[in-house]
């Protein structure tokens, strides 16, 4: 038995040399907060495209008690678990398109698997989910606007011919041919990714973003004569 | 000898194992420790449910039962039961103790209350700002999530922790810090299992109190003002039984043992010559 046995009074009196120790955990802890600190929300995650059924960021943040369950049961794992360093949102759910996007599940296992209502469980179809939107990032790349055949975001969307519809125009650069553009419809589009992550370039041209970062929203005090 | 600390291990270990496995099958049991569904029963932590419904004041109805299954089965085993049989932080930590008992450094107190006021805070925090602190940085959860998820950043937290006790305080973190332990001793005040000391075997040799993670539980039924440990912050981990050679020491119900008073422990000093 080494020392004495520690019986776990509160000691009365702070002494110069505890006060020295407290310094040299405050100086040990220091670093490992500071490496904390410095990687909370410097890496990579720019935004996050939450699960289908996700409420607003915020509230998910906090409703959301990150037991990982939309996670385990996603037969795709689409959906990923955030590390320590996206601060607020560490161990919430995400999903990146690119990589594994949303195969749109008709029985919604992540919602149903979920036990608080950060994924709103008042959502039944598939067609009610609101991820996110997408959008042609890069019309100068995308190969569709280039009036080349492409069209794969259009065929492979679940939502084909409602959430993106193809737009045909004549082509300029050869006065013959036409262009098919995929066009986005924010009301119907899901956000589920597939557009993005079935785009054939190296860097999609397509891509799915939270509504409140690229939805424009008109003015409460603004209205069309026409509607 | 050591029956309790063998039941006890396995079932940590077993608590590690059901996280791991999650990673191979996810057909009976999913889930970390907020919240985990076994064979289609949902079971949450009622901590984290506290936090989440403090932090937007909002509470999804399935989950105050799911909470209210654990909270019920915690008040019967003990609160922090929790800590010394679940947690797997605890689990780390301990063995961490066994490092430190070899290279023993300096050890350091702090007030008892310091966990409370930790909880307090964490709880403030979380109704002014609506970020529920103790998700996001709790070393419970990077445990958890870098066994079922194998995110690893949150380790770093748990490394600080460990180093941060063996280095100043012998078990600093369980005993003074952490807000989930002091949560679950807030229902340990109320809850049914009980270590019991037998007054007529014991011998006061203190053994019971020296293997104790928080020896001044023990405290009362020692000097025989409780027969059982009345303090919630018992962890009902069984040590002090297995360390008795008198086999004074047992779990068991409170309603089955009388909890004397101190009135009570006069008479009794009468009557038994041997205290």
């Amino acid at each position: 038995m080494s020392g004495e046995i520690d019986i776990d009074k509160d000691k009365k009196e702070t002494s110069r040399r505890q006060v020295l120790k407290m310094m040299a955990g405050v100086a040990t802890a220091g670093p490992f907060l500071y490496i904390l600190l410095t990687m909370t929300g410097k890496k990579g995650y720019p935004f996050f495209l939450r699960p289908p059924g996700a409420i607003q960021e915020g509230a998910f943040n906090t409703l959301c008690i990150r037991c990982g369950k939309c996670a385990k049961v996603c037969p795709y794992d689409a959906i990923k678990i955030a590390d320590m360093d996206a601060g607020v949102a560490a161990g919430t759910p995400y999903i990146v398109a690119r990589e594994t996007p949303c195969y749109l599940c008709p029985d919604l296992p992540c919602i149903n698997s979920c036990p608080t209502s950060a994924l709103d469980h008042s959502i039944k179809e598939r067609e009610q989910i609101n991820m996110g939107i997408a959008i042609i990032t890069d019309r100068e790349e995308c190969l569709s606007l280039n009036g080349i055949r492409c069209e794969v975001c259009y065929r492979t969307c679940p939502l084909i011919d409602r959430a993106i519809t193809l737009k045909v125009h004549p082509n300029p650069r050869t006065g013959r041919h036409t262009i098919f553009e995929p066009v986005v419809h924010k009301e119907e589009c899901v956000g589920c990714g597939q557009c993005e992550h079935n785009c054939v370039l190296e860097r999609p041209a397509i891509r799915v973003f939270p509504e409140e970062i690229i939805a424009g929203q008109i003015g409460r005090h603004y209205m069309y004569g026409w509607k | 000898m050591k029956k309790w600390l063998y039941i006890r291990r396995s079932i940590q270990f077993l608590i590690i194992g059901i996280l791991l496995v999650q990673n191979f099958d996810k057909r009976f049991i999913i889930g970390d420790l907020n919240s985990m569904s076994i064979l289609g029963v949902t079971l949450a932590n009622p901590f984290t449910v506290l936090e989440s419904f403090l932090g937007t004041g909002e509470i999804y109805l399935p989950l105050i039962i799911a909470s209210l299954i654990v909270l019920a089965f915690y008040l019967i085993v003990g609160g922090r039961t929790f800590c010394g049989w679940i947690c797997p932080l605890h689990l780390v930590l301990e063995f961490t103790d066994k490092i430190r008992n070899r290279i023993s450094v300096s050890n350091n107190v702090l007030p008892r209350g310091t966990k409370f006021m930790v909880l307090g805070l964490v709880l403030v925090i979380t109704v002014a700002t609506g970020v529920p602190v103790f998700e996001i940085l709790s070393p419970i959860n990077s445990i958890t999530h870098a066994i079922v998820f194998g995110v690893w950043m949150g380790l770093i937290l748990v490394a600080g922790i460990i180093l941060f006790e063996i280095a100043f305080m012998k078990r600093g973190w369980c005993k003074y810090l952490c807000p989930m332990g002091a949560f679950y001793s807030l229902l340990g005040w109320l809850s049914l299992v009980r270590v019991r000391i037998d007054k007529l075997s014991c011998t006061k040799c203190m053994l019971c109190k020296e293997v104790c993670l928080e020896p001044h539980v023990l405290e009362s039924p020692i000097r025989g003002r409780h027969e059982i440990v009345v303090s919630g912050e018992c962890t009902n981990c069984g040590a002090c039984i297995d360390r008795c050679e008198q086999g004074a020491l047992g779990f068991s119900f409170r309603f089955f043992t009388k909890e004397r008073r101190y009135g009570q422990w006069q008479e009794d000093h009468r009557s038994y010559p041997s205290l």
